[in-house]
């Protein structure tokens, strides 16, 4: 099981508040900052830790993950406390969420307790817990220390199910996540995206720039068929992209720009490459890997027959190139 | 404000909303205690006074509940003691000790010589080789028989001071909390002869303290102040084991705790107090002073369980005050006595509970884009922080009802003492003072805990009915 990085994979809307608080957490917090994630599926949380890690990739930081099994709970501690002492500022990522994790997770938290000190200590980056949404009291009751410290709580709650008869092993793949693709198709994209542009627009205006990114989340979370014109879809990736820019998550950004450029060949890519990598190494600095990643689009970008085609984005004045000044 | 500015606050305010212990010189920091009606209260005043006034060494004990301040006021009790010239050391035993286990006199006797030892290698300006507090702790391990490979990386460490005191304090830390076989071994060598033990790291105190003092005013005293030990507790499955070690420490062994030439201040889980009203008696000259949760209401009138007490306007300003400190809150919660009515609504809702209160600026600050919140970002914040503490099951809301009418603990049986312990610790019961204690729910929750009361002795009514 790995984090999702998979960007067409969106949450619901109670799900997506609560990523925009741990992805604000990211970043008001300075230094060491404890977190748990309770949840009764697995989705979520996924998604959550794949954003997290593009987030943190961002800042030249990563995504540490773990997991145990029921089993080993020792093993992950003592690992953790040698990964704290390391003192980044790295985002350490503690994930059991199968009924089984309960007892375990009971072992973990009062030995973590014990242990507190050292992540108060030396690490200087976020411990995000990740359990079962029946685990919050045994948090409460078997650490009260490292609970008086927590510094947000996340909770997904599980929409109820939508159909019956299918077994619990099934469930939990479908809470707090939904796939368009999976999705109820129809042609929910176009109906909503006239009205949702002008509303993105109005929000960035306005420098209400998490509304508009809620938005576009939402918008890009909508069905799509074959006949949805690519180019909308590739102006609401880009234009969610912006917004991210503007956050200073680049790193989601970025993906958001390729995902413009893979839906629509009509991008003006003479263009594209000169405003994403300026503003990337001016938010985070020329990084190896930003530098190599970088390159690496460049290369993809200029060796395809596809972007030359079209100028629909060159002619449209409402193109993100155009409104945000992106040259 | 701009957009930039907006976002340059909620950075800057949230980052300052730390949760952890402050030292008194922190500009952070505010004197509470300087209120008039806390003055005579002050737990920091009442310790060193027992301390200064009394002729012979003391040993007190100082309680509070999980983020109340107490460690912030031992670092306070730490710098008042120096500014009177006396050497004091603080020592935090959770170092030293695994706190999840049931508490052996053996294993604590040996853990306060390590922790003191650890405080004194620390705490000196020479190099610790050249004073000789390694060796002789050395020597107090081979004279009491248990060897301890952990501490020769320590006496071997050469280097600079500050490596050689890294080195050897983090040697000292591992030799019980490691080190099954140490305990194991110490366990069994002291069997049946606890107090030849407890002679000898009396003694090994003794001179330790002699040496900190040397030379200097013979009414300087060399304070030590153990921190965390009410941080000791055991799981749901053996939480009453676990606690009847703690008593048994500070009651029937009490003696082995009063140790000679020094005076010491050890931190104590407030249970003890609720369920030994007598444990002063085990402490002359000071006994047990708890840090209570700061009052922001009175005391409701148990006749009248659905009314709250008044607001106290000393305590919300002073803990305005508190909050001043951190940032310019009004840029959060509006200007004028608007945005001043939902600070003291919060200051409310926290109980007093500083931390609780921390936490509810800071969700405010993580959810807000505007400036100042909207009362919809309020009440979600607000909303956020009660549910983290919910929710409870029935058995534990009908008690905690009865805390709610009655303000006592309304302990019905002494083996409920560690749900008790429990509800302390989650601060979904918080202790006050009028002179005596008196306790009450946690303002949050509390709506919810007497709505949830009413609901489970409906239901019990209908089921004796049919």
């Amino acid at each position: 099981m790995t984090a999702i990085d998979d960007p067409s994979v969106f949450l619901d809307d109670a799900s997506e508040a609560e990523w925009a608080l741990l992805h604000d957490q990211f970043d008001l917090a300075d230094g060491f900052w404890l977190g748990f994630l309770f949840s009764d599926g697995w989705t979520a949380p996924r998604v959550m830790a794949g954003r997290a890690a593009g987030k943190l990739r961002g800042k030249g930081h990563r995504l540490r993950e773990w997991r145990f099994d029921g089993t080993k709970p020792d093993e992950v501690l003592s690992e953790l406390v040698s990964a704290a002492k390391e003192g980044t500022h790295d985002c350490l990522w503690v994930e059991a969420l199968s009924r089984e994790a309960s007892p375990a997770w009971g072992e973990f938290l009062m030995r973590a307790n014990e242990r507190r000190e050292v992540f108060a200590r030396y690490h200087r980056g976020g411990l995000v817990l990740v359990a079962p949404r029946a685990t919050k009291v045994l948090a409460q009751e078997r650490s009260p220390d490292l609970w008086a410290f927590r510094s947000i709580v996340v909770e997904l709650v599980a929409p109820p199910p939508t159909s019956t008869g299918e077994g619990d092993d099934a469930r939990p793949e479908r809470e707090g996540g939904q796939s368009p693709n999976k999705a109820e198709s129809g042609e929910r994209f176009e109906a909503a995206y006239q009205w949702t542009m002008q509303s993105v627009n109005d929000s960035i205006r306005a420098e209400r720039i998490d509304a508009a990114r809620v938005l576009l989340l939402r918008l890009m979370a909508l069905a799509r068929t074959e006949q949805t014109p690519r180019a909308w879809v590739a102006r609401a990736w880009a234009r969610l992209a912006e917004c991210e820019q503007r956050q200073g998550d680049a790193s989601a950004a970025i993906d958001h720009y390729q995902n413009a450029l893979r839906d629509c060949s009509e991008v003006d890519v003479s263009v594209a490459p000169t405003w994403s990598s300026e503003v990337y190494w001016a938010v985070n600095g020329p990084t190896r890997s930003t530098q190599e990643r970088w390159r690496s689009q460049q290369e993809r970008l200029n060796s395809s027959d596809a972007l030359t085609e079209g100028a629909e984005f060159r002619r449209c004045a409402t193109c993100p190139s155009a409104s945000t000044g992106w040259r | 404000m701009t957009p930039a500015e907006v976002t340059e606050f909620r950075t800057t305010f949230f980052r300052r909303l730390t949760l952890g212990p402050l030292e008194p010189t922190d500009p952070q920091y505010v004197p509470l205690y300087e209120l008039e009606e806390l003055r005579n209260d002050d737990p920091v005043e009442l310790l060193r006074f027992a301390i200064d006034t009394n002729p012979t060494p003391t040993a007190q004990l100082v309680s509070g509940f999980r983020g109340t301040g107490k460690s912030t006021e031992l670092r306070r009790l730490r710098k008042v003691l120096r500014d009177s010239g006396h050497t004091v050391l603080l020592c935090d035993i959770e170092d030293y000790l695994n706190t999840g286990q049931a508490l052996d006199p053996v294993d604590f006797l040996y853990a306060f010589v390590l922790a003191v030892s650890g405080a004194a290698v620390e705490s000196v300006g020479d190099d610790p080789l050249r004073e000789g507090y390694l060796t002789r702790l050395k020597n107090f391990l081979t004279r009491t028989q248990v060897e301890a490979p952990e501490l020769t990386a320590g006496v071997k460490a050469t280097g600079d001071v500050g490596a050689v005191k890294a080195e050897a304090t983090a040697g000292l830390k591992l030799v019980l909390k490691d080190n099954p076989s140490f305990k194991e071994r110490a366990r069994d060598r002291w069997k049946g002869s606890l107090g030849s033990l407890a002679a000898e790291a009396h003694a090994y105190i003794r001179e330790l303290a002699a040496t900190l003092t040397k030379g200097s005013d013979p009414k300087r005293r060399v304070v030590i102040i153990i921190d965390s030990i009410e941080h000791i507790q055991g799981t749901l499955d053996d939480a009453a084991k676990v606690q009847a070690s703690i008593e048994k420490m500070f009651t029937v062994h009490s003696d082995l705790l009063h140790f000679p030439g020094v005076d010491t201040v050890y931190t104590v889980h407030p249970y003890l107090k609720i369920k030994y009203a007598n444990i002063d008696d085990f402490f002359p000259f000071g006994g047990l002073q708890i840090i209570p949760t700061l009052k922001v209401r009175e005391r409701g009138d148990p006749t009248k369980p659905g009314e709250l007490g008044a607001p106290r306007k000393n305590a919300l300003d002073a803990i305005a005050r508190v909050v001043e400190q951190r940032g310019d809150w009004w840029h959060l919660l509006g200007s004028g006595d608007e945005g001043r009515e939902r600070l003291d609504t919060l200051i409310l809702a926290s109980g007093g509970h500083l931390r609780d209160l921390i936490r509810l600026l800071a969700e405010i600050v993580r959810r807000t884009r505007d400036l100042p919140a909207t009362p919809a970002v309020f009440d979600a914040a607000v909303n956020h922080v009660r549910n983290q503490a919910l929710p409870i099951a029935d058995d534990d809301a009908e008690w905690l009802a009865e805390i709610a009418r009655s303000h006592t603990t309304c302990l019905p049986s002494e083996n409920k003492v560690p749900s008790l312990a429990r509800f302390l610790d989650t601060h979904r019961v918080l202790c006050y003072r009028n002179g005596n204690e008196w306790f009450d729910v946690h303002p949050l929750i509390r709506a919810a805990v007497l709505e949830q009361a009413a609901a489970v002795k409906a239901r019990k009514a209908q089921a004796k009915a049919t």
